[in-house]
Parts: structure tokens; C-alpha cells; sequence
């Protein structure tokens, strides 16, 4: 075969092969968009867990000192309320100790003949 | 290039490519297989970290759900020795903000050591200030640790009862000590996880814990409050080595107050003032022994209200001379005058009617000689000796409370089975169902001494206990204090008072007991009995009872 007609012939094929190479590249290109989708899915919902853990744990150890928080003030409110706190707020108020000598009974008669 | 060449060459290459990839195969393989655990140990130990949280201790309530004694949330500090920087501002804060003295703070701070104490316990508030000045002055090397501190929201109030724990939350001593296994709880475990920055990004919890479960104690903070007000001021004004008061529910034999003087104090702690001493500490009971002997008599039939006796001191009781209090004589007294008149020599004659052998039976029947149960460590069985040990003369001091040793609480149980009709109950301080332990005597002999002892109050040597509208009935009694080796000794007295109202349906009993070492006139009339009525003054002021009889009204004029 002439050198010219050899030329034309593997320009003929190659125009066929192209085609056929293009669609393996983009076969390989979609294989390779769809692992790393689902590489990136796999990767982005990793890290949505290890968000959502985070959070998880923070809330828990918010909660953990909210708790302490709340018994910490049911304390400080028992201790208001504490007999030997309220005498001292009496006191400063200038309200005095009971006092036996400050105390009268009183014995009232009705007109029945019974007492009150 | 020749196709051969080519060909080795890729073969080199393809052989090089796999001897790297069987390296990095071989090295995985080594470290995720080989050496997973150590691995895991490292990564761990960079990573992770377990906290133990201390469990919270059950917190203890009074009857009407106040608390008493609970944790709060408290810091502990620690310092890494190898690792502080600027321990020049750290002494300073340590002496600013926890008030610790310089060298204390100068002493821990430069103490060449990994691990050392700061302080423990600290408040959330204090601790919580002192953290964040670290974070502003740019101190390391501390290790705060959340922690529980135990508190009194009610004030140093029952501490004898109560007792302490330790700085782990251990029970030291009181109910703190007898139910350490229910107040205690489980430590919790959580695993973090930590990033670089030491922020937690993962945590799960590897052992849950409990805490500790709660107490309810049958003590009524505003009673014990009274008590121990009047306790105290009791024994600066009659000066009083100590004292306790105790107040018992007779229907059941909960006890709702039980004060001592001095008082445990947090910011001075003497462990001798931390145990209940009506319950550890057994003393002859005096004249107040007088109502139980009379009791058994009566219960017996052997003794009437009405019936006479002579009150002449003294009495010989095989040849040995027994004598009033002062050696005064009365003449011919009934048994109701010679109760109210505190008369010895004639429950002499009473306990000679009921024998050693009845006698013995009827103080032990009412729990003397051996321990309540009350559930306080340390208690006393008090002295009561078998009956074959016992004389003529024993029994003569025994009518009036000499040579037998009763605890507080003891006394006080035999008198809430006086004042309720005959039933001994075990005295008790954590609620539950009350526990009867057998009668003692008739409803009807019960009935006749309460009149007798209320007669006592009234017109006797209780009348300083007498409340107008609460009418309170009871014995007082005075008795000297036998000290080891050196027999009774002048100066050295208890006085007391056994007390219930009212006293025709006693809804409480009260006792107060003084002990002196100081004073020659230490009479129970001038001491106990006034101290019994200050505390039924103090109930009704505050309004935990009204009085009984409507004919009489309670005012108050300045």
C-alpha cells in the first residue's frame, strides 16, 4: 500500500478511536466524580458526626453545670431561710429575743363564768 | 531502546513499586496489628481522658423536708509542680483569694513535687474567681478538679447528731458515720475526648454511678433550733460544764430535738464535742429516777396517790442511814406530796414495798442496762446490775436515782412509755415505722403518775417548767456525779428534767440535763427545770404548739 493511502486509512481510524476514547476518559472522569462523592459524603458526614458529638458533649457538660448550678442556689436559698439567719436579720431589724419578763398571760372572765 | 530492555526496565520499576508498597503493607500491618494495643494506649493517652466524678452525698432532712447537711458543688485545686509559671502571682492570689496564710501558700507553691494540694473544698464562687485571675495572669501548672463540699443550710445545728465527714466525703462520726453506706453513692466515670486544645469533642459515660441516697431524719430543725439556743445559754448562765436537751415524740418514740452545749463548732472542730452524750455518756439520774420507781409501785398497786408516807430523814436501811436532800424532814407526806416534794426517804419506802427482784424487772422492762438502738454510734448500755448484785441499799439509792447509770435517751424513752400509756418504743432519729419493744405498765398507773407528775410541776420543784395553757407535767432531779476512784465529790452535780405535755395526753416529751464540776449550789429547780419551760416558751413562740387548756390566752406586752 502507498504511503498516502497508509496515512488516510490510520487517519480514518483514528477518527473512529477517538470517540471511543472519549467516552472511556469520561467513564473514568464519572467514576472518579461519583467515588469522590461519595468519598466527600462519606468525609462530610464524618465530620457532621464528629460535629453533632462535639455539641452532644458540650450540652452534656452544660447540663452537668447547670446541675450544679441549681443545687448551689437550692443551697443558698435553704440557708436564707435557716432559723439562726432569720434571728440575725431580726436582730438587725431591732427585733429582740423572746423573752420570758416581756411576756404577760392574760386570764379574761366572761359573763358565763368561764375564762379566755 | 530495544523491546527487552523496555521490558526489564518496567520489571525493575514494577519490583521497586512493590517492594515500597510491601514496606508500607508491612508497616500498617506492624502498627494496626502487630502493635495495635500499644497504639491504641498512646493515641488514648493524647486523646482521651477519664474523669471520675465524685458521687454527690445523700443530703439529710429534718422531718419537715428542711436540709440539714448537703453537698454543693466545690473546687478542689492542685498544682503540677514542674509546670507552674509565675508562682511569685500564685502565692499572692492563694493569700488574696483563698486566704491562706503566706508561708502556707509560699511552702506548697515551691514545693519541688509533681502533684500537690492547694486546697480542697474551696467554694464554687471563690473557686471559680481564683480560676478565672489564672487565666488572666497567664498561671499554669494548676489542675482544678469539680468536687462537693458538705454544708449546714440550716446553721451548725444537731452537728453532734449529724457528725462530719472528711475531706473524701467519708463519714467521721454521728449519723454522717452510721449510714455512710446509704449517704455515699458511686463515683461517676466519663471518658472525653479531647482535641488538641483540651476541647471535648466526644464523651461517653463508662460507669453511670448514684448518688447517694437521701436521709429523713425524724428532727425538727425549729424544736432543735429552740434547744439548742436555750442549751447554750443555759450552760453559760448556770455555769454548766454541758449540757443537752432532748425532745421526743411519746407516741412514737421519733426524737425531734436533740441539743448539746458547748456546740461542735465547723471553724474551731473539737472532736470530743461531736458525739450526742445523751446517747455515749450514761449518768445517775437523780430524783427524775423517782416517777419510773413510783410508776412500777403504782402499776403494782402497791402505792396510791393518797397514800402516806413519812418524809422523816433520815431513813436507816439495814443500818445505813439514808437522807434527804439538806437531811430536811417532812413528817407525814402522801405519795403525791412527796413527789412533788422530791421526798427520798419515802421512795425509800416505796422501792422497799416493790423489792430488788420487781424493781429490777420493771427498769428493765423500760430499756435500762442496755443500748436504745437509736442508731447513733457509740452508745451507751448505761448501768444497771443483775439483780443478784444488788443490796438493800442499792435498791434504797435507786429509788431516787443513785447508783444506776442511764443514758439521756434511755431516760427519755421510759418517759415517753410514761407519757404514753405503757409502750416503750425504740427511740429513733432516721424515720420509719415506729417500733414498739413491749409495755411497761398499765394505761391506768400510766394515767395516775402523769397526774401526779403534772401535781409535780404545778405546786413542787418543777413549778419554774410550768408553761400557763401547756400544762406540762414532770419530775426534776439532782444528783451527785461519782468520779472514778474518788467516789462523789462536792461540786460535782447533774441536774435534770423529765418533762412531758400535756400532761394528761402528752403529745412530747422534754429533758434537759446539766453537769457541773464548778459549782456547790447546782440544783436541778434553778437549772433544768426554768431551761424545760424556756424551751415550751420557745415552741409555742414560734408556733409549733398552742396551748392546751382554753382558759388562759397568751399575750405579750412590752
Amino acid at each position: 500500500m502507498r504511503p498516502v493511502v497508509q496515512e488516510a486509512v490510520a487517519r480514518r481510524v483514528r477518527a473512529r478511536a477517538m470517540p471511543a476514547l472519549w467516552a472511556d476518559v469520561l467513564a473514568v472522569i464519572g467514576a472518579g466524580i461519583v467515588v469522590a462523592g461519595l468519598v466527600f459524603l462519606y468525609l462530610w458526614q464524618g465530620a457532621i458526626l464528629v460535629q453533632l458529638r462535639t455539641e452532644r458533649a458540650q450540652a452534656l457538660l452544660a447540663v452537668e453545670e447547670l446541675e450544679r448550678t441549681r443545687i448551689y442556689l437550692e443551697y443558698q436559698r435553704a440557708r436564707a431561710y435557716a432559723p439562726d439567719v432569720i434571728a440575725a436579720r431580726a436582730r438587725e431589724l431591732g427585733m429582740g429575743p423572746f423573752d420570758a419578763k416581756r411576756t404577760r398571760y392574760l386570764t379574761l372572765d366572761d359573763d358565763q363564768g368561764g375564762k379566755h | 531502546m530495544t523491546k527487552e530492555a523496555s521490558i526489564k526496565r518496567a520489571t525493575v520499576v514494577f519490583l521497586l513499586l512493590a517492594l515500597g508498597g510491601l514496606a508500607v503493607v508491612g508497616r500498617l500491618v506492624q502498627l494496626q496489628v502487630v502493635e495495635h494495643g500499644r497504639w491504641v494506649t498512646v493515641a488514648q493517652s493524647v486523646q482521651e481522658d477519664v474523669i471520675e466524678l465524685p458521687a454527690r452525698r445523700g443530703t439529710i432532712y429534718d422531718r419537715h423536708g428542711s436540709p440539714l447537711a448537703c453537698d454543693v458543688p466545690a473546687y478542689s485545686i492542685a498544682l503540677d509542680g514542674f509546670h507552674v509559671t509565675k508562682p511569685e502571682l500564685l502565692v499572692d492570689l492563694l493569700v488574696e483569694e483563698l486566704g491562706m496564710a503566706r508561708e502556707t501558700a509560699t511552702d506548697k507553691v515551691y514545693r519541688a513535687a509533681y502533684f500537690t494540694w492547694l486546697a480542697r473544698g474551696v467554694d464554687r464562687e471563690v473557686g471559680a474567681r481564683f480560676r478565672r485571675r489564672t487565666v488572666e495572669l497567664g498561671i499554669h501548672g494548676l489542675m482544678f478538679f469539680n468536687t462537693w463540699k458538705r454544708v449546714y443550710p440550716q446553721g451548725p445545728l444537731a452537728l453532734a447528731v449529724l457528725g462530719v465527714v472528711g475531706v473524701d466525703g467519708q463519714g467521721l462520726d454521728g449519723l454522717e458515720y452510721a449510714y455512710d453506706e446509704t449517704l455515699r453513692g458511686k463515683p461517676r466515670r466519663l471518658r472525653l475526648l479531647r482535641s488538641r486544645d483540651g476541647r471535648v469533642y466526644d464523651l461517653w459515660e463508662e460507669d453511670p454511678g448514684c448518688p447517694g441516697k437521701d436521709l429523713h431524719l425524724t428532727l425538727d430543725a425549729r424544736i432543735q433550733w429552740i434547744c439548742e439556743q436555750e442549751v447554750t445559754q443555759g450552760v453559760q448562765k448556770y455555769v454548766a460544764d454541758r449540757g443537752f436537751a432532748l425532745v421526743m415524740d411519746p407516741r412514737t418514740g421519733a426524737i425531734l430535738a436533740l441539743a448539746q452545749a458547748p456546740r461542735y463548732d465547723l471553724d474551731r472542730p473539737d472532736p470530743s464535742l461531736l458525739h450526742a452524750w445523751a446517747v455515749t455518756d450514761a449518768f445517775e439520774p437523780g430524783s427524775t429516777f423517782k416517777s419510773l420507781i413510783g410508776l412500777a409501785a403504782v402499776d403494782l398497786g402497791l402505792v396510791g396517790p393518797e397514800d402516806t408516807f413519812s418524809g422523816d430523814s433520815p431513813i436507816l436501811v439495814a443500818g445505813v442511814p439514808i437522807r434527804n436532800a439538806e437531811g430536811k424532814s417532812y413528817g407525814l407526806r402522801t405519795f403525791r406530796a412527796a413527789m412533788a416534794q422530791s421526798i427520798n426517804t419515802v421512795l425509800v419506802q416505796v422501792a422497799g414495798r416493790l423489792g430488788i427482784e420487781r424493781t429490777y424487772a420493771y427498769l428493765s422492762r423500760m430499756g435500762f442496762g442496755r443500748p436504745t438502738g437509736v442508731g447513733l454510734p457509740g452508745e451507751s448500755a448505761g448501768i444497771l446490775r443483775p439483780p443478784e448484785r444488788w443490796t438493800e441499799v442499792d435498791l434504797a439509792t435507786a429509788s431516787f436515782g443513785q447508783g444506776v447509770a442511764v443514758t439521756g435517751v434511755q431516760l427519755g424513752a421510759a418517759y415517753c412509755a410514761l407519757a404514753n400509756g405503757g409502750t416503750l418504743y425504740r427511740p429513733y432519729l432516721v424515720q420509719g415505722p415506729p417500733e414498739a419493744r413491749g409495755r411497761v405498765a398499765s394505761a391506768e398507773a400510766c394515767a395516775t403518775m402523769r397526774e401526779i407528775l403534772g401535781y409535780a410541776v404545778n405546786t413542787g420543784t418543777g413549778n419554774l417548767a410550768a408553761v400557763p395553757g401547756f400544762k406540762v407535767g414532770g419530775k426534776s432531779g439532782t444528783a451527785q456525779i461519782a468520779l472514778p476512784g474518788r467516789g462523789y465529790v462536792p461540786g460535782h452535780v447533774t441536774a435534770a428534767m423529765a418533762a412531758f405535755f400535756p400532761w394528761d395526753n402528752p403529745e412530747y416529751v422534754v429533758m434537759v440535763v446539766y453537769q457541773t464540776s464548778r459549782s456547790e449550789e447546782f440544783w436541778s429547780g434553778s437549772t433544768a427545770v426554768p431551761t424545760v419551760g424556756a424551751i415550751v416558751r420557745g415552741m409555742a413562740g414560734l408556733g409549733i404548739v398552742r396551748p392546751y387548756e382554753d382558759t388562759t390566752a397568751l399575750g405579750r406586752s412590752g
